[in-house]
């Protein structure tokens, strides 16, 4: 009675040791993959940031959205009345994760036809003006640069910060000196594309 | 000889006392706006008049007095829930309102840059919806139509008619840095909704405050960055 029950047992075990074996070695690359519509995968980026900064009579905003996308980061810049109406792309730029742009406080030129923003990259900041309404700067560029522009005209200078607008067409420059000491401030004239250094300092 | 040269001493000393006390006294004009000084406490309204500042040519927002007032207005009224103030931090570029002690705003404001703003406790003595502001000299100078939304101030040794005051502000966008040749100037947006907020209540276009409808406190501290 006892040889019968021990060769069940021992076929219990060979079976269920196939069957072990089965599951292990059975690629389960077999399971196909689901299937996405790309539509599906771009609405499902995530909008990891959306900076607002409003025009100083209140009638228009800056909309800045940051996408992930495959490890990129895909910047819009919108311009907007605050009223509700059409929005209208003033910027974009595909960056990496270590470069961050933002939307200053005084964004806006004081008749609400520019707008610059800031862009943190590592061992530089950059100053990006552009038209307001997506058209053309008066150079003919899209969007200018600011400082690159600076440092291949002064050398002696570097810029801390970009405050604002100190007219229509002005942006106010601060730096320091090589030495690290505070240099003068400047104003960025768009219209020409040129600076000029101005003998007092806008703290 | 002493005897002699001493009258002569006297009309150098009073010429030279006196072309220092003349020139001390042009260069700190009484008036927060030097050229127009008197005339911006008055209402006025230039639409299609062209302005200047830091040497350019502005053309101000044309200005309707006939529009009607916004109705989301907050009115400068409800004494029950505590005393208006307005703080303006020069240190920090910012103006706090506060009602009792709720926060109604806190906006960055450009302060005195080529004249001081002054420091102490004031009232608002005037609110205008918009006046001319002129002064300054050579490439400082300044001419500007239409400026919206005008609270003038006076306390702590600056008499009203000097024309101090807080409001909008159309020709530059440098806010959270001094600016302004003494006022505290502000965004036209935040410029609007403290005005119709801050006492002396207002429903006309020109309103002075008065024993029965006074003028909310302001206390101007700190220093602006040089």
């Amino acid at each position: 009675m006892e040889k019968p029950l021990i060769k069940f047992a021992l076929l219990l075990i060979f079976v269920s040791g196939i069957f072990c074996l089965a599951f292990i070695l059975i690629p389960k690359s077999r399971v196909p993959a689901p299937s996405v519509p790309e539509f599906v995968q771009a609405g499902s980026q995530i909008t990891v940031r959306e900076d607002i900064t409003q025009s100083p009579d209140g009638t228009y905003k800056l909309t800045m959205k940051r996408v992930k996308d495959n490890g990129w980061f895909a910047y819009t810049f919108l311009v907007s009345p605050t009223g509700g109406g059409t929005a209208v792309e003033v910027y974009k730029r595909t960056a990496a994760e270590s470069d961050r742009f933002s939307v200053p406080a005084n964004s806006f030129s004081p008749d609400n036809k520019f707008v610059f923003i800031k862009e943190n990259a590592p061992g530089n900041t950059n100053y990006w003006v552009m038209s307001a309404s997506g058209k053309p700067l008066p150079g003919g560029s899209q969007a200018q640069e600011i400082s690159s522009l600076f440092a291949a005209k002064y050398e002696n200078y570097k810029i801390t910060d970009v405050t604002g607008w100190g007219g229509l067409n002005l942006i106010i420059i601060n730096t320091s000196q090589e030495t690290g000491a505070e240099g003068p401030s400047f104003w960025f004239d768009l219209t020409s594309s040129s600076f000029i250094r101005l003998s007092s300092r806008f703290n | 000889m002493v005897k002699k040269s001493l009258p002569a001493f006297l009309i150098i000393s009073g010429l030279v006392l006196g072309i220092f006390v003349l020139k001390t006294s042009l260069r700190t004009s009484p008036c927060a706006n030097s050229l127009s000084c008197k005339e911006s406490l008055e209402l006025n309204v230039e639409n299609g008049v062209s302005g200047v500042f830091n040497g350019q040519k502005i053309a101000p927002p044309g200005i309707d007095l006939a529009q009607k007032e916004p109705g989301n207005r907050v009115l400068g009224d409800a004494s029950d829930q505590g005393e208006k103030h307005i703080y303006v931090d020069l240190t920090n570029q910012t103006l706090t309102a506060y009602q009792g002690n709720t926060l109604f705003m806190q906006v960055p404001v450009s302060t005195g840059k080529w004249g001081k703003t002054p420091t102490g406790e004031f009232t608002i003595w005037e609110k205008i919806r918009a006046t001319k502001m002129s002064g300054g000299a050579g490439a400082d100078y300044y001419y500007l139509p239409n400026v919206p939304f005008v609270m003038f101030f006076s306390g702590s040794g600056i008499a009203a008619g000097r024309g101090f005051g807080l409001h909008g502000t159309y020709w530059h966008n440098n806010f959270g840095h001094p600016m302004s040749h003494g006022c505290v100037n502000m965004r036209t947006a935040d410029a609007e909704k403290l005005y119709y907020w801050a006492n002396p209540s207002t429903k006309v276009n020109i309103t002075l405050s008065g024993p029965d409808n006074p003028g909310t406190k302001i206390t101007i501290y700190g220093k602006a960055p040089d």
